[in-house]
Parts: structure tokens; sequence; C-alpha cells
């Protein structure tokens, strides 16, 4: 039987200060599997994924990425298997050309030189950003600086891709387009978001969290459609899942007087 | 001004002329020629001086460097090598030269070397830097075996400040917004820099972060090979050789004895 892509037991981490950040936090990925982490601010969610790389060392519990226990040791092999997108794509995004940037990860890995064009071009061109290898990354596009964030990391083919609120400053356009290219991914991908219509376009199932405790686990659909549950942990319904799509009062006249 | 000049010579480094297309190590290699020879003059030489002037001029025509920038990087260093000669009328008193019937002391004439020195220096940094990007000229001292660390402190201090200026610039604006007045007082300086300092702290960190996860490890390495061509050569003679030939030959004293003594 293959092994989860990422397995998470009994998970807690505790700030300096002595707040629990996360606390007995378990659940499991499969590969190929996208899922969904979400919660209000501070619920634990970016404390999470930064564990799973290897930033923040629990205090409590243990993370594996495949068969590799997380952990100063095995550090660099984790970090092999994960690829992460940070919130502020703008951080991602630090060499001076595109080019170099998308580079900047399979040249740490100690890539040739012969196969290094050919693997960053094609890169480039799966995520729609040819032609730009030259540009400056701070002279991108909102939408064109998180894709190319993503093919900074895919090209170091993770087994595991972590997105922190891939979509956050993000026009609707490029956001419905980022959506497209993570749909067509094959990777395990954990995705922390507040956009819970993206979360229902990518993901197979949801794990809500709230003051750093897991709370619910299941299908999104079903999950985030739980009004009781959303409001206990100050989210809302996604508008699709709403039963009535319209409020009363946008409603033509005729439906109005029924 | 500074950190929005600092942006600009960074966008110079990236236009494309005869001098920007120069290998970095050629550039890295002629400034240092360069400025080898300017600070080996005897501490009273001004004329000799002058003709050295011609490298930060030639190189800002060539690479499209405007010179109000140039002007204004150096106004910054300007209080730095005043204060290394400021001193000096001061200490050395003995009368040097009389121009125009005018006594004109020792450490006047030191004072103006200095000065010159200070300037031929800081414009040939600038131009350099302005004709070469920062990550072109960490790879021209890489490719030069000059030490790792100092490689990678120099570009990871390169992205802060643009973190740093990021931030300020947020800040400058969000302050501009809510303030009666243009005008900071030091309390609300203190303040501000104390949360930019706060703030860059947690990007910087990030940054690190996204770097570290995409296999960093305390080395940058560059897709592109640096590519040494006739043209590098052609140019790094013809510096070495023109600095080589006005450090031994000063043209300046030679002209200024002719002009006397014809």
């Amino acid at each position: 039987m293959m092994p989860p892509a990422l397995d998470v037991r009994n998970a807690t981490y505790k700030y300096p200060d002595g707040t629990c950040a996360i606390e007995d936090v378990s659940f499991s990925v499969a590969q190929n599997e996208a899922v969904a982490l979400v919660g209000p601010s501070g619920a634990g969610k970016t404390t999470l994924m930064l564990s799973i790389v290897g930033f923040l060392q629990l205090e409590g519990g243990d993370i594996h990425v495949k068969d590799l226990k997380v952990g100063k040791k095995k550090l660099r092999q984790v970090r092999r298997e994960v690829g992460m997108i940070f919130q502020n794509v703008d951080d991602q995004l630090f060499m001076p050309t595109l080019y170099e940037d998308v580079a900047f990860g399979v040249l740490n890995r100690g890539m040739n030189r012969e196969d290094l064009d050919r693997t960053v071009r094609n890169a480039l061109a799966d995520r729609g950003l040819t032609g730009l290898e030259e540009k400056f990354p701070g002279h991108l596009s909102g939408g064109q600086k998180r894709l190319a964030s993503l093919a900074g990391v895919l090209v170091m083919e993770p087994g595991i891709l972590l997105l922190d609120e891939p979509s956050s400053n993000l026009d609707p356009k490029s956001r419905r387009q980022l959506i497209q290219q993570l749909a067509d991914l094959e990777n395990a991908r954990v995705l922390a978001s507040h956009d819970l219509e993206m979360v229902l376009d990518l993901c197979t199932r949801v794990l809500v969290l709230n003051r750093g405790r897991l709370v619910a686990e299941g299908d999104p659909a079903h999950i985030l459609a739980d009004t009781k549950l959303m409001e206990s942990c100050n989210l809302e319904v996604p508008h699709s899942l709403l039963p009535h799509r319209f409020d009363h009062h946008h409603a033509p006249q005729s439906q109005r007087d029924t | 001004m500074s950190l929005v000049d600092a942006s600009r010579l960074d966008r110079h480094a990236y236009l494309d002329s005869v001098i920007h297309r120069l290998d970095p190590r050629a550039k890295v290699l002629a400034t240092l020629v360069f400025i080898l020879a300017v600070v080996s003059f005897d501490k009273y030489m001004v004329s000799p001086l002058l003709p050295f002037l011609a490298f930060p001029v030639v190189i800002a025509v060539l690479g499209f460097v405007p010179f109000g920038l140039i002007v204004r990087r150096f106004a910054l260093a300007l209080p730095f090598i005043l204060l290394i000669g400021i001193f000096n009328p001061l200490l050395d008193r003995a009368v040097m030269v009389e121009v125009g019937g005018l006594h004109v002391s020792g450490g006047w004439v030191s004072f103006a070397s200095i000065f010159l020195r200070g300037l031929l220096c800081v414009t040939a940094g600038i131009v350099l830097i302005a004709t070469t990007s920062m990550p072109r000229i960490a790879e021209a001292l890489g490719g030069l075996r000059f030490p790792r660390v100092l490689v990678v402190q120099l570009l990871l201090l390169y992205r802060y400040l643009f973190v740093l200026m990021d931030e300020a610039g947020r800040m400058r604006r969000a302050r501009a917004l809510r303030a009666d007045t243009t005008k900071t007082s030091i309390r609300d300086a203190t303040g501000m820099l104390t949360t930019l300092l706060l703030r860059t702290v947690d990007r910087s960190e990030d940054i690190w972060r996204a770097m570290l996860v995409r296999g960093f490890e305390g080395e940058l390495r560059s897709p592109r090979r640096l590519q040494w061509d006739s043209s590098d050569t052609v140019f790094l003679v013809l510096v070495t050789t023109g600095c080589v030939a006005l450090r031994m030959n000063p043209i300046a004293n030679r002209l200024g004895g002719w002009i006397l003594n014809p």
C-alpha cells in the first residue's frame, strides 16, 4: 500500500509566549489528493504549513512526508519533497529576472546546465509565462507573479505542494486562471485559504481549524454548507452553497410578492 | 532620495549598451585597476588625477548613465570624503604653492587631492553598478574567487535593500494620507523607524524561508555562464594601459610644464 504523501499525527505547537498555535492536529493527505485547510485568521493554518516544511519545531506529535519524519536530520530530503507557495508572493520572487528565479531551485539541486535551460523554459511555458524570461519579477502583474512563484516551485517537481492563501490579491480573471492551473496538477496539494469558492473548485477534502484545533473534516460541499459550524468558526458559508443564491431585495418584483 | 536613486541605478543596470554587454569580471577588474591607480598617487598630487576623470565619463556616456544620477549618488558619499580631508588644512599649514598671488598650504592641496580621489573612486563605483546588476557583480566576484560568504552577503544586502525600500515607501504613503503636515517630528520618525525595522525583519524572514524551501544552502548559483570574449580583453587592456600610462606619465603635469615653460 502506498504511504500517504503527508501524515500529521497529534501535531502541537506553542508560541514562545505559551499560546497554543496548533493542538493535537492529525490528518493525512494521499498522493494526488487536494486538501483544504480553512479557518479564521489565527487558526493555525500557516503555522501548520511552516511546521510541515520544518521551519517550526513541534512541541508534540510528528509529521511525516512520505516516509521521512520532519526534523533537523531529514530537513534537506523533506524540502526536496515539499514545495511551498507563500502568502506574500513578492517575498518568493527574489532573483533579478524571472528566468533566474525559476532556475534558482533546480540549480540548488545541482541540475546540469545542459538540462537547465530546457527545464526552465518548459516550466515557464507550462504556466503561460513564455516571453517574460528577462522581466524583473517585481514588475509582473499580480496574477503573473503568482504563476511565476508556482513555476519556481513546480520546476523542482515536489511530491506535495503547500499553498498559503494562493488567491489573495488576485483579480477575478487571474484567480480563475490560477484555479485552472492548480486543478491540472497531479501533486498532493494542501491549500490554506479564506477563498472558500476556490476550495470548492479544487479540493476533495476540507479540514476546518479553529483556535489551533481540527474541528471538522470531510467533503467540502458538506462541511462548508454547515451554517452552525461555519458560524462557530467565524466563517461564512460560500455563496454557491447558499440555498437562495439571490437575497430577497435583489429578486425580481414578481418573486418578492409571492 | 537615496533609496529611490538606488532603485533607479538598479534599473539602469538592466539596459543594453556596449558597456552593459561586457563580461562583469572585465568591468570589476577594470574598476579595481582604476581605483588602485588613483589611490597610488602621492597625497599632494592633484593635477595628475584630472585625466582619470575620462574613465567614469566615457563609461557613463557609453552606458547611458545620466550624469544627474551620478551627481546625486556622489552627493551621498561627499560628507564622508570631506570628513576624511577636512582637518588637513588645519594640521598642515606650510605654504606649498602660490596661485595668482594666493598662498596655498600643503593641507589644502592634500585636501583637494583627497576630494578628487574620492570623486574618482566613488563615480567609478557608481558607473560600475549602473552598468552591471548586483547579481552580475556578485557572479564576477565569485568568478574572481572572492570569498563565497562575502559574495552571498553582498547579494542578500542588495535584496533586503529593496525590501526596506518597499516597506518605507508604504509607510511614507500611509503617513502622508493621514498627516496634517509634511514635517516629521523626531518622535514620529523614531516610531516609524522602529515599525519599519520590525516589518522588514518579518519580510526578510519570509524571503529567507522562501529561499531555504527551494534548496538554498549558502551559495547563489547563476544559470548564466560568464563568457569572456575578445571585447572584454580589449576593454581591460585599454583601461589598464590607460591607467598605467597616466600613473607613470602624469600628462597633466607635463601639459602644465609645457604651458608655463614653452
